[in-house]
């Protein structure tokens, strides 16, 4: 009996680490290539860069090219101001829309769910003629602002159905206590959300770090661009140069890893919250 | 008196607080939505200076062209495929997370990353890995089915498809089914034990069953995204081999930017949404049918 | 029943919504930005114009350019708008368009220039003095509707491109005379000698923009000599009068793409359509010949350890070796340059004017396109320029009057190289034979309105 479970118990970690490697060989592939010229590259994909060769020439190319540290600025004030007014507005809408059961609010909740599934092509052209006629492109400002609309959807679904289980009472004794809504929203029922409101952050985060499509329709001049935006300036009509592009998208993910590395607890326990309901 | 004040009480809380987010929302989705429907009874074009009412034209011209339902049928079966087997994957890879394993949070952290990258980057990686890994090691273990590309066979390249993106949603679907794993009351489990239930019955009776919560989860993700696929599809395969992988999101924007039919793109774009919607509608329901109380 | 009520009542609302965000803004043309980009006259503030570039293998040509225009003249910022990814180039113009914020000039393929005719404004001897010094036919393909619409800046050609170092091994150094491939049986006759020392004799890229793009409008544009000709015939299959398999100009050059397909050194894997992988091949010797056209130039130099001698010889379609087509290669006017009128202010045109002047007649200007290996298509061009080895082969057949007039080309827009190209990518693979590619292609022809 102890044998066999030895034996299913080794079975078990050759599998997952099997798994993992297959999950994780992608990065270290993009890693090792992006110390090397594209032709060598396409030559041998699998052998470790030689030292000395490239260095980091692709690193510091990638860098000037894609105006790294002005695209990140752009990355990081669009992706936190945006994520912000995410949170906050669509939390306050989740909570007023479990605590009145009013029949127009039940219909803008399944309105609200209902957009989580319109594909973007839908909405795309009429989006930026109706901006581009009220001459609201290139800022942004009218990102964030689009962001926030966009991401009201999911952000309103998952807070709804947390904001369900708080149970009432907490609230009414404080309105007794003379909080006004307002008051007693903050004060009691947002601290109460702390574990779903990481789950939004990190997956808003993810979204509008790696969006590409809406900021490529939205920020027209150079000065504006984010990340994604900067990373494909890279490619070129017939054909792409990898070498260099790796290391863009390295310098691309390198901020969200660091991130990531330094919030996983979080993380994980966010998703794992954020799924529950 | 009392009641008016009450009443603009109500209205008060109701703009501070669904205010901004209505506002938002109907400005970045609902109207451009019903003003995208709008146009799909008219042959507008971006490029056009003027444009004229066209009636059903579109709806017309849709159900007309062949090249739409051949990729409809393509996408479905993409669409299961992935559904499938990225929950599979994720199922499994939850419940030996959730055994006794060393360096759990390790490998869950592990599995999680391909989600931080974004559809285009990830699709630009597997190309190169497909194209020129791949092959490579097809050639040095002397197999000759994997020396050739996999994206240049049009079953092959959706095969390859399928594998990204069972590689980027694993991780993540994988946490949700953790979360149900954990979540099954313990009582219950120790129950089942002394009622002699081990291994794959106790699996199958008892797991599955309080896990119908995270399946709809999991269904509604992979379906309504399986989809809409377009990052993925676009930097994978680009429709290639010579058009047939070219999966519904793909097929609108050529219409409507590349074969300049816009109204006919934008008409297809809402059958998309109304097909998406059927489908995730009906698949809550049906695996609503199946919740059981714990 | 009160439900009901709410909901249209929530409906009635967005639709007023609507209306009211479609009334502020007519559906006619707007000018583009009234408040930054409308300078009034004598201000001191520049004028802001934007260029939309589709050409991303030179992106950073353009750049440079405008950079330094900018320091001759400092009271004009050009500001270039790169292109994505291939295929996003055409959305993201739409876009721009839709969005009122269309560039003020463009960099684009012919096909478009037809798509937005009417916001484009015309050339004339009094708004561009480049018009005089274009080449002789230079203006056609820019011109629709007897308005000149569209600059030209480029002059590329292709065909089959040869290894010369390669081609010397098999037949001795000096030995190979290119202008004795005149019929497809020398053609075949060249090939088995090539691969008689083991190197295969020619690739192919098998994507739809080479095999569809370039080599099947061969079949259109050999027609004939006139533009007309070949556009005469496309509209002929368009109206259903003539079938595509009737003309034995197509049938030779589906021959012509057996035999290339026969010996072609991507043979095991044909649609990889790797370009990296490709021009690195043919640059090495893999390979002695290669369909593509001389923009490789660009690629080819990034390369380590590769050739540098190369020409061109035609694709033969028959074996009649007077036929037109059979000792030509091809020349073309890839790219056009255009204004906007309709989305920009009198002022902005203007700038733009001046800058497209200063770039296609000014020697400073001229110089930029002369850097990054393009043959520039007017008479005032330096004369001692030293081209590189496939731009000069290029320019041989065209002094000798040896080229294809792919005129026809401009007047292919949309999705028909995308389209057509799927097919002939199916013909290479085996997935289709002669007679559902010709069925399939005059079926695309004949769906186009």
């Amino acid at each position: 009996m102890k044998e066999k479970t030895k034996v299913l118990s080794y079975v078990k970690y050759i599998l997952i680490y099997f798994l993992l490697i297959l999950f994780v060989i992608p990065f270290y592939l993009m890693l090792i290539n992006s110390f090397k010229t594209t032709q060598q590259f396409v030559d041998d994909p699998f052998s470790l860069p030689a030292i000395n060769k490239v260095g980091f020439d692709n690193f510091i190319s990638a860098f000037e090219k894609m105006n790294f540290s002005r695209a990140i600025g752009n990355s990081i004030t669009i992706t936190t101001i945006g994520v912000f007014l995410v949170i906050l507005t669509s939390s306050m809408a989740a909570y007023f829309l479990v605590r009145h059961k009013w029949k127009i609010n039940r219909v803008i909740f399944a309105i609200f769910v209902a957009s989580m599934i319109v594909p973007f092509q839908a909405v795309m052209i009429p989006l930026v003629s109706i901006y581009g006629r009220m001459n609201l492109m290139n800022s942004k400002w009218v990102l964030m602002f689009m962001y926030m609309g966009f991401g009201q959807g999911f952000a309103i679904f998952i807070f709804h159905g947390f904001i369900k289980n708080i149970p009432i009472e907490m609230e009414e004794s404080a309105l007794i206590d003379g909080c006004n809504k307002l008051q007693s929203f903050f004060k009691i029922v947002l601290p109460l959300l702390k574990s779903v409101i990481m789950t939004v952050l990190i997956l808003d985060v993810l979204w509008i770090w790696n969006d590409y499509l809406l900021p490529s329709l939205v920020l027209l001049s150079p000065g504006e661009r984010t990340l994604p935006l900067s990373t494909y300036s890279f490619f070129n009509t017939y054909s792409v140069d990898y070498a260099p592009l790796m290391a863009g998208i390295v310098l691309t993910i390198i901020p969200v890893l660091i991130a990531y590395l330094f919030s996983q607890k979080y993380i994980i326990k966010g998703v794992v919250q954020g799924a529950i309901k | 008196m009392d009641r008016n004040s009450k009443l603009i009480n109500k209205i008060g809380n109701f703009i501070i607080f669904m205010g901004p987010s209505l506002i938002a929302f109907s400005c970045v989705l609902v109207i451009p939505f019903l003003y995208g429907f709008y146009l799909t009874f008219t042959d507008y074009s971006p490029i056009a200076i003027t444009y004229d009412l066209v009636g059903i034209n579109n709806y017309k011209a849709v159900f007309a062209d062949k090249e739409f339902w051949g990729q409809f049928i393509k996408t479905l079966s993409y669409v299961f495929y992935s559904t499938l087997f990225c929950n599979l994957l994720a199922f499994i890879l939850a419940y030996l997370l959730t055994s006794n394993i060393k360096g759990r949070n390790f490998l869950r952290g592990g599995f999680f990353t391909p989600n931080l990258i974004g559809g285009i980057v990830l699709g630009y990686i597997w190309k190169f890995i497909f194209a020129n890994v791949v092959t490579q090691f097809g050639n040095i273990i002397g197999y000759g089915p994997l020396t050739t590309s996999f994206l240049t066979h049009p079953d092959r390249a959706i095969v390859a498809m399928v594998i990204v993106t069972v590689w980027q949603y694993a991780g993540y679907l994988m946490l949700i089914y953790i979360a149900g794993f954990v979540g099954i009351p313990k009582d219950i489990q120790e129950a089942s034990e002394i009622d002699g239930a081990t291994g794959l019955t106790k699996l199958v009776r008892i797991t599955i069953p309080l896990m119908v919560p995270s399946f709809i989860i999991c269904l509604f993700i992979m379906i309504s995204r399986g989809f809409m696929t377009y990052d993925l599809n676009l930097a994978l395969t680009n429709g290639q081999p010579y058009g047939s992988t070219r999966l519904l999101s793909m097929h609108i924007y050529q219409k409507a930017f590349q074969a300049n039919e816009y109204g006919v793109g934008q008409a297809e774009a809402i059958i998309l949404f109304v097909t998406v919607a059927i489908a995730t509608v009906s698949q809550v329901l049906l695996t609503k049918r199946f919740e059981v109380e714990a | 029943m009160k439900r009901r009520l709410s909901t249209i009542l929530l409906v009635a609302i967005v639709i007023t919504l609507v209306l009211t965000a479609c009334t502020t803004g007519p559906t006619g043309p707007t000018t583009n930005g009234g408040a930054p980009d409308s300078t009034t006259p004598g201000s001191s503030s520049p004028v802001k114009i934007t260029y939309f570039n589709t050409s991303a293998e030179v992106n950073t040509m353009f750049e440079d350019m405008f950079k330094r225009y900018n320091e001759i003249y400092p009271d004009v910022v050009i500001e270039l708008i790169p292109t994505g990814i291939g295929e996003g180039q055409q959305e993201k113009l739409q876009s721009l368009y839709a969005s009122g914020n269309a560039p003020t000039f463009m960099n684009v393929d012919p096909a478009n220039v037809i798509e937005y005719e009417d916001h484009l404004l015309e050339f004339t001897n009094d708004n561009s003095a480049w018009l005089d010094l274009a080449s002789d036919g230079a203006v056609d393909g820019g011109t629709f509707g007897g308005k000149v619409l569209g600059a030209p800046w480029s002059v590329q050609g292709y065909g089959l491109l040869y290894n010369k170092r390669v081609i010397d091994e098999v037949f001795g150094e000096g030995n190979f005379d290119p202008t004795t491939i005149n019929t497809r049986d020398a053609l075949q006759v060249f090939f088995e000698k090539i691969e008689e020392t083991g190197v295969p004799a020619t690739m192919l890229h098998g994507a739809n923009w080479s095999i569809g793009g370039h080599y099947l409008t061969l079949s259109y544009a050999v027609q004939g000599p006139a533009t007309s000709d070949g556009t005469g015939y496309i509209d002929k299959i368009k109206a259903g009068s003539v079938k595509i398999e009737d003309s034995p100009i197509f049938q030779g050059y589906i021959d012509t793409l057996d035999l290339l397909a026969k010996h072609n050194y991507n043979k095991a894997d044909p649609l990889v359509a790797d370009f990296n992988k490709d021009i690195q091949a043919f640059g090495e010797g893999k390979c002695a010949t290669f369909f593509m056209g001389d923009w490789s130039w660009t690629s080819m130099i990034t390369l380590e350890n590769v050739d540098q001698e190369y020409g061109f010889i035609p694709a033969p379609w028959s074996n009649d070796p007077s036929a037109y087509g059979n000792s030509e290669v091809v020349m073309v006017l890839p790219k056009f340059q255009c204004i906007n009128k309709s989305q920009s202010t009198p002022e902005q045109q203007q700038a733009a004017l001046d800058a497209l002047g200063w770039m296609l007649s000014e020697p400073e200007g001229q110089q930029f396109f002369i850097d990054a290996g393009f043959f520039m298509p007017y008479k005032n061009v330096r004369d001692d320029v030293e081209y590189n080895s496939m731009t000069t082969s290029i320019s041989e057949y065209a002094q000798k009057g040896k080229t294809i007039n792919l005129g026809a080309f401009s007047y292919i827009s949309g999705d028909a190289w995308t389209e057509t190209g799927n097919l002939m990518l199916k013909y290479l693979v085996g997935a289709i034979d002669r007679d559902e590619l010709a069925k399939g292609i005059n079926e695309y022809w004949q769906s186009v309105k």
